[in-house]
Order: C-alpha cells, then sequence, then structure tokens
C-alpha cells in the first residue's frame, strides 16, 4: 500500500530560500539548490520547491532556476508552484524534470486556462494550494493570499476539488506557518474535501506529526526549514514516528 | 561499462528534463527528440510519463511519429516506457475520452479502482518469479497516476497493492518493457533499476 508521506518544503522569496513566520517575516537561508540537493541526498519522500513570489512580482515561473535543479540530477519527486499561469508554462516545468505542480493564484484568475493543465498533464500531477483559518464560528475559511482576506471558500475552487481536477490539496494553517508544532489540528475536524490532503504550517514534533498522519484523510505533511538542521534529521524524525505508516529512508553521506 | 545511447520521445508532454539527467548520472547519454533519425540511431527508446494520454498520443499523431514508433518498436528496438510511456504502449485508455494506443503490448488503460489517485511510494510484488528484476522485490518505488492497466496475466511482470485491489507495475512483451512508477524519481531504488534495466536488454 502506499505509505504517507514527509514532504520537505523549500520556500523561496527573492530568488533566496527563506524561513518564513506565517508569511510575514522572513529569514534568509541562502541558496535554494543547496537546500534541495540536500534534502534530495537526505532521502526526503518528496520536495516541494514553492516560490511564493512569482505572482505578486508579476514573473513567469523561475525556469532559470528549474534549470539549474534540473542540472542537480535530483532522483527525489519535486512540486513546483509559483508564476504559473499557463499550459505552456506548466508544460515546461514538467519538461525541465518537475513531477507535480502547486496552484492557487489560477484558479483566483482563469479557471479555463486551469482546466485545460488538468487535461494536458493530468490530475495527478497537479496539487491545490489551500490556506485556510478556523474563523469565529469555528468554520474553516479560506485565506486569499492576495486581497489577504479570509473568505468563504472560492467556488473555483470547490469546482476544482469536486471535479477530481487535481489529486491532492496542500491544506495550510497559514497563520502558524513557520511556528513550532502550532498546526491547529481542528483544521482536519472541520475538513468537507474528499480528496487527499498535504498539511502545512507550523509541523515539527514527531507528536504532532503522528496525531496529523492518523487522520485517515491526510496522505502527508510538509515540513518546513526544520529538516533543514541536521543532515540526519529526516531520518531521526522518521525513526519516531512508531506506528506511522511511512517509508524508512537511508542517506548518502556527504562526499568528503 | 559501455556508454549507450538513449533516446528519450519528445511528445511535448514528460518529464523529459529529470529523465535525461538521471541517464548521464548512471553513465549514458541521453537526448530529447522527435527526431526520427536519432530515434533510429539510439540504443534504447525512452518514453517519458507526466501527461494524458489523449495529449501524448494526439502530439505522437501531429509529429509523425505515432506509426513510425510502432514499426521501429515491432522491429525489436528496446523500449522503456514510463508511467504515461507505458501506458500508450498499450491497446487504448479511457482518460478523459476514449483513445487508441501504439497497440505494442495487449491491455487497456482505465481509472484506478481503489481510489481516484495513486500518488507515492509503494512496493513491488513479483508476479513472474523468473523476471531478472525479481531482486526488487518489497522495494519502494515512486508512483504517481490516476489510471492503470487491465490485461492479459502473460505480459504482467510485478504489481503493487493499494488498499483495495493490485495495480499492474510492470508489463513486459519481448523488447518491450513498461513501468507505471518513476524510477528516475525513486532514488537509490530507481538508479538501481535503471542500471540493471540496461544491463538485462543492451
Amino acid at each position: 500500500m502506499t505509505i504517507k508521506r514527509i514532504i520537505a518544503v523549500v520556500t523561496i522569496k527573492g530568488e533566496i530560500a527563506v524561513q518564513s513566520f506565517g508569511y510575514r517575516k522572513f529569514l534568509p537561508l541562502g541558496n535554494p539548490e543547496t537546500i534541495i540537493q540536500n534534502l534530495d541526498r537526505w532521502g526526503a519522500d518528496e520536495i516541494l520547491v514553492n516560490v511564493i513570489d512569482r505572482s505578486s512580482r508579476k514573473l513567469e515561473p523561475d525556469f532559470f532556476m528549474l534549470e539549474r535543479i534540473q542540472n542537480l540530477r535530483i532522483t527525489t519527486p519535486i512540486i513546483y508552484g509559483g508564476g504559473i499561469s499557463s499550459v505552456k508554462e506548466a508544460n515546461k516545468i514538467i519538461n525541465l524534470g518537475a513531477d507535480r505542480i502547486l496552484l492557487e493564484k489560477l484558479l483566483y484568475e482563469d479557471f479555463s486556462v486551469f482546466k485545460e493543465i488538468s487535461f494536458t498533464l493530468g490530475a495527478q500531477a497537479i496539487v491545490l494550494s489551500l490556506p485556510v483559518v478556523i474563523n469565529s464560528n469555528r468554520k474553516l475559511n479560506q485565506y486569499n493570499y492576495l486581497n489577504k482576506k479570509e473568505i468563504k471558500f472560492n467556488k473555483n475552487f470547490l469546482n476544482a476539488i469536486e471535479k477530481k481536477l487535481i489529486s491532492e490539496i496542500l491544506l495550510t494553517d497559514y497563520k502558524n506557518e513557520g511556528y513550532i508544532d502550532k498546526f491547529n489540528i481542528k483544521i482536519l475536524n472541520n475538513n468537507q474535501f474528499k480528496l487527499p490532503l498535504i498539511c502545512f504550517g507550523g509541523i515539527k514534533s514527531p507528536t504532532v506529526i503522528k496525531k496529523i498522519l492518523k487522520n485517515k484523510n491526510v496522505n502527508a505533511v510538509a515540513i518546513g526549514n526544520s529538516l533543514n538542521y541536521s543532515e540526519i534529521a529526516i531520518q531521526k524524525l522518521k525513526q519516531k514516528l512508531t506506528g506511522a505508516k511511512i517509508r524508512k529512508t537511508f542517506y548518502k553521506k556527504f562526499a568528503t | 561499462m559501455q556508454r549507450k545511447k538513449f533516446a528519450i520521445v519528445n511528445y511535448g508532454v514528460g518529464n523529459h528534463g529529470s529523465l535525461k539527467g538521471v541517464l548521464n548520472k548512471i553513465g549514458h547519454r541521453a537526448i530529447v527528440t522527435y527526431n526520427k533519425k536519432e530515434i533510429s540511431d539510439s540504443d534504447f527508446l525512452i518514453l517519458p510519463g507526466v501527461g494524458t494520454f489523449p495529449e501524448a498520443i494526439k502530439n505522437l499523431k501531429k509529429s509523425n511519429l505515432f506509426n513510425f514508433l510502432k514499426k521501429i518498436i515491432k522491429q525489436g528496438k528496446p523500449t522503456l516506457g514510463i508511467c504515461l510511456g507505458m501506458q500508450i504502449l498499450t491497446s487504448s485508455s479511457n482518460e478523459l475520452s476514449y483513445t487508441g494506443g501504439l497497440r505494442i503490448i495487449t491491455g487497456n488503460i482505465k481509472n484506478n479502482k481503489s481510489a481516484p489517485y495513486h500518488i507515492g511510494w509503494n512496493k513491488l510484488k513479483f508476479i513472474n518469479k523468473k523476471s531478472k528484476f525479481c531482486d526488487f522485490q518489497n522495494e519502494y518505488f515512486y508512483f504517481q497516476h490516476g489510471f492503470s492497466y487491465i490485461g492479459p496475466k502473460k505480459n504482467q511482470i510485478a504489481s503493487t497493492a493499494t488498499k483495495k485491489n493490485e495495480i499492474v507495475a510492470i508489463i513486459q512483451k519481448k523488447n518491450v518493457m513498461g513501468i507505471q512508477f518513476h524510477p528516475e524519481k525513486s532514488q537509490e531504488n530507481g538508479l538501481e533499476f535503471l542500471a540493471q534495466y540496461v544491463d538485462i536488454f543492451k
């Protein structure tokens, strides 16, 4: 059976990998390619490369960075998000070596292009980015990062999920993103979606991860910078996830 | 080890970049091409993955490769189809709309029974115990697909289990092998699989 996954997230802003705190404050970490190469060598189940400022800077996807990543000959599955606005761009990202793409802004702006991407690449290659928050009425709301407002779920997003034009949802607790073990588990209690979830936003410790992975709708957890703290962070984490259905991993020591 | 030349067929969709890099990594040359001469001159043919069946077939016909590929594969060119590449080797698919495939390996591609999408790492289980790939029994490989092979048992080499059923993971007919998983994104297991594939089919 497919097992649950630990996805390593590399958040990129201004072409640098950053530690984000609720997408409000950012600490520069360095060169994205080095971090991605490490995560590949350390055996992450998947790597999410999320370029969070391409759309706001009105830029196309970062093809130059994708070419540099391609040259690293990464053998871990990659999800790329950031600046995708056409079928041609989505296809080029896959041609350059990503395996899946992460979409959000396009669903607000042009659902027909989004549909075309799904028909070209296949829903299995598309992850929907859905930042959420529990409102004062204890209901789940969507967070629209474009106008920075909490909204009822956008109908295009609901349509994409209902019609299975995507295969997984990256459900982000956006307020707690970057804060250690602050992921609000009540988000899962409110989950109305029939597609598998990747949970993200303030997830670090084995205790929290185990709780999240126990939920039958959750396929994976996405974890940010804490996986970069040591060369064996992923291994140590997986060893502590006793009882969780995850893949054991190995890693290749850095050649000296 | 002799360096082999791989032609990764460019049918518009597909993660060519990954495949090219990984084949270089294990010591071989690879080009991404739709040029018939380059395809003919290669030692191995790869049909890459990531995309939809109708889109791949449409592009193959548009670039006049559909019948050409059928011909050279039937003539004996060692061919590896990966994920979507495996699927287009078969008779047909009902992904999005009914579309005919290359009909190299009998069988059809239909919706996954267990769950809409089979995404993540899963183990191989060998049906054909004489397969030279049996060393990979119970090893994890990365899968990413919504449709899978239904066809004669004689073509089936290995499967992988989901909650409700088994999915065919490897099919083979003579010089042609189709694999549902992505060796180029299955870390060490994937590299070893590809190296062994070259060794067996050279």
